[in-house]
């Protein structure tokens, strides 16, 4: 790949994304433990594979591959969060679908941001307040843990309605996962997809439109889950003074839980995680969770209006935020209680 | 554990009881933890949890709760889910041994005695005449406490009951995993393999295993074990880390390398168990089932001896008397 600085990325974008048909972009915001440099090892040791090449300072061209399918593009290290942008070589449904799975396998090192429904409306909102814009939905995608998406259509030329979306989320008790939209602000337009996961597509665009979608949707993106990666930060159980002193995260969840929930909750982390059920009872829940990722550990407590998550010795901020989206999956309508 | 009785053990109920021992432990670690916070730092009454207290004829007793208020007060945990009147009957004894004299401070006391079991068992003890003073708690969210059999006499305590005392769950229990009493084996284990494996280096990823310093693990171990627990009995707690070492390398999960103050845990064991703690119970249980099946043997001998001794004895009374 040739070299190139990033605002030479972006305008090299720039211009392919507003030119004729070409693949959509796939963008992902995670977070890293690693050096970039360092991801073919690790990526082998993973079970998937990996070339990265300095392009530039803090950018780098890089292939995923995983068995016989891989995706190419480049990685933009923002020091406390990475970009990887990836344009597909077969469909793009392959470069999305590889590009996940291999992220995946790269958990702990690699470890993927989210934001909750709201903040994900948050995003429209703000994007549809800015002066002159026209944010016109496309679709959006509701989701329930282990379960297929509900892919909804937006009704044509309906404005926009924050209203309409959070009462399909109640309603039907789903997390807003992506949401698909095109943006225009004068001449400039961009249509893309937004997940809460960030796993962003950008399909096209007016001639600076990458550039605009960096800066008003990625920039807000990664400034809300910097955010909550803050909040699931520094979180571990601490002796001080010879006390322990533990910083426990209470969660509504937002619908009155019965035993049969708390006990299918303790079911469906399990898949993710090595669970001790230390008591399912009536109809409360005590279960201790290990991340055999990163050793992260935590004990839930379930009762029926609340779930308290009690970080244990270790609790990596990843590792925290994907257990709390994994019960917003469960309980979409959770909220954290300040 | 399992008390020995002449009925044949069988694995399933061996199952069950260690199954009640971890609910009794965790319920345990959320009643007096709890109580200890609400009794002692919101109303202000002293409150020692798990203290050993000497008795003045010998001897002595280590209560879960005794509350200095106008006097003293002992609440003991009686943890059952069964309603055999032999099983309640046992608890009740038990209780007995507190209705004594101690000795705390130089000074002698004679306290109030309050058992403390789960709701249902407390229904059933209103039927038992010489039950004591029985409160019966229902945990969830806060514990619920009712006054089932008497009352307490202690002013500051009855005035909790209006008419039921509703006692939040503290963050005290959030923070530890363990009390002064010995909890179940598998019970120890599934938190000593817990701390293990936050013990991981953090700069390894994609390992097959990984090695964990064994002094470190006992500082971390230590670290479960609540402030109140006495000098003596955090010297033992090293005996359990090193049980449930041993028990965990039995079931393959790690392998302690004694010499080398190591322990080694292999990644992949245990993975594809959704539940880790059946699979310690089963395993125990096996070791136990062993254990109590040469236990009866040897007790059925020794009847069985007796029974003979017994029928040569009445045969020789019979010969000389006759």
């Amino acid at each position: 790949m040739e070299k190139m600085s990033l605002p030479q990325l972006y305008s090299m974008l720039d211009v392919q994304y507003s030119s004729g048909e070409v693949n959509p972009l796939h963008i992902f915001t995670v977070f890293s433990k690693v050096h970039p440099l360092d991801l073919p090892s690790l990526a082998a040791e993973a079970g998937a594979g990996s070339v990265v090449e300095d392009v530039w300072e803090n950018i780098y061209s890089i292939t995923l591959s995983l068995r016989k399918r891989y995706a190419q593009g480049y990685l933009v290290d923002h020091k406390r969060f990475w970009s990887i942008l990836i344009k597909p070589i077969e469909s793009s449904v392959v470069a999305g679908n590889v590009s996940e799975s291999w992220l995946e396998h790269l958990y702990p090192a690699i470890y993927r941001s989210y934001i909750k429904s709201e903040q994900l409306l948050d995003m429209l909102d703000y994007l549809n307040n800015v002066p002159d814009s026209k944010l016109e939905l496309m679709g959006y995608v509701l989701r329930i843990y282990k379960e297929p998406e509900t892919r909804k259509a937006w009704p044509r030329g309906k404005p926009y309605s924050r209203d309409f979306i959070e009462d399909e989320i109640k309603r039907q008790n789903l997390l807003l996962e992506a949401v698909n939209f095109v943006y225009k602000v004068g001449l400039m337009f961009f249509k893309a997809r937004l997940s809460n996961d960030g796993h962003f597509v950008f399909y096209r665009g007016s001639e600076t439109a990458f550039s605009d979608f960096q800066r008003l949707v990625l920039t807000a993106f990664t400034e809300i889950s910097l955010r909550n990666h803050d909040y699931f930060s520094n979180r571990e159980r601490r002796i001080i003074e010879g006390e322990a002193v533990v910083s426990q995260i209470s969660l509504n969840p937002g619908q009155r839980l019965s035993k049969s929930d708390l006990e299918n909750m303790a079911l469906q982390l399990s898949h993710d995680y090595a669970a001790t059920i230390l008591y399912a009872g009536n109809p409360w829940l005590l279960v201790n969770l290990i991340d055999r990722g990163d050793g992260s550990s935590f004990d839930i407590h379930g009762y029926q209006d609340e779930i308290q998550i009690v970080p244990f010795n270790r609790a990596s901020p990843g590792s925290l935020m994907k257990l709390f989206n994994k019960i917003c999956e469960l309980f979409p309508l959770t909220v954290i209680k300040e | 554990m399992a008390v020995l009785t002449l009925e044949y053990p069988d694995l399933l109920s061996v199952k069950t009881e260690i199954q009640r021992d971890v609910r009794a432990y965790v319920f345990s670690i959320k009643l007096l933890g709890s109580l200890k916070e609400y009794l002692g730092k919101k109303l202000g009454l002293k409150v020692y949890v798990e203290r050993k207290i000497d008795k003045k004829e010998g001897g002595f007793k280590t209560p879960d709760l005794l509350i200095r208020s106008e006097n003293y007060v002992i609440i003991d945990h009686k943890y059952t889910e069964s309603q055999d009147e032999r099983t309640l009957t046992s608890k009740i004894k038990d209780m007995e041994e507190y209705d004594t004299i101690f000795i705390l401070f130089e000074e002698e006391i004679r306290p109030e005695i309050v058992m403390l079991t789960p709701k249902e068992a407390a229904e059933i003890f209103k039927t038992i005449s010489n039950a004591p003073t029985t409160w019966g708690y229902v945990l969830n969210k806060e514990i619920k406490i009712t006054q089932d059999v008497g009352k307490v006499r202690e002013k500051n305590l009855l005035g909790l009951f209006r008419p039921m005392f509703i006692c939040p769950i503290e963050s005290d229990v959030l923070k530890y995993r363990f009390i002064t009493s010995y909890a179940p084996l598998p019970y120890t284990a599934c938190n000593v393999y817990n701390v293990l494996w936050t013990l991981k280096p953090a700069n390894l990823f994609f390992v097959p295993e990984f090695e964990v310093d064994y002094k470190i693990l006992l500082d971390q171990f230590n670290t479960l074990f609540p402030p109140w627990i006495s000098k003596e009995v955090r010297q033992l707690t090293e005996s359990r880390l090193q049980k449930s070492l041993i028990f965990l390398a039995k079931i393959g999960w790690v392998k302690w390398v004694k010499e080398a103050g190591k322990i080694i845990i292999d990644v992949s064991k245990g993975k594809n168990i959704p539940d880790l703690l059946p699979r310690l119970i089963q395993f125990y249980a096996e070791t136990e089932l062993k254990r109590l099946e040469e236990e009866y043997t040897k007790r059925l001998l020794e009847l069985q001896m007796k029974e003979k001794e017994k029928t040569v004895q009445a045969k020789l009374s019979d010969f000389l008397g006759s």
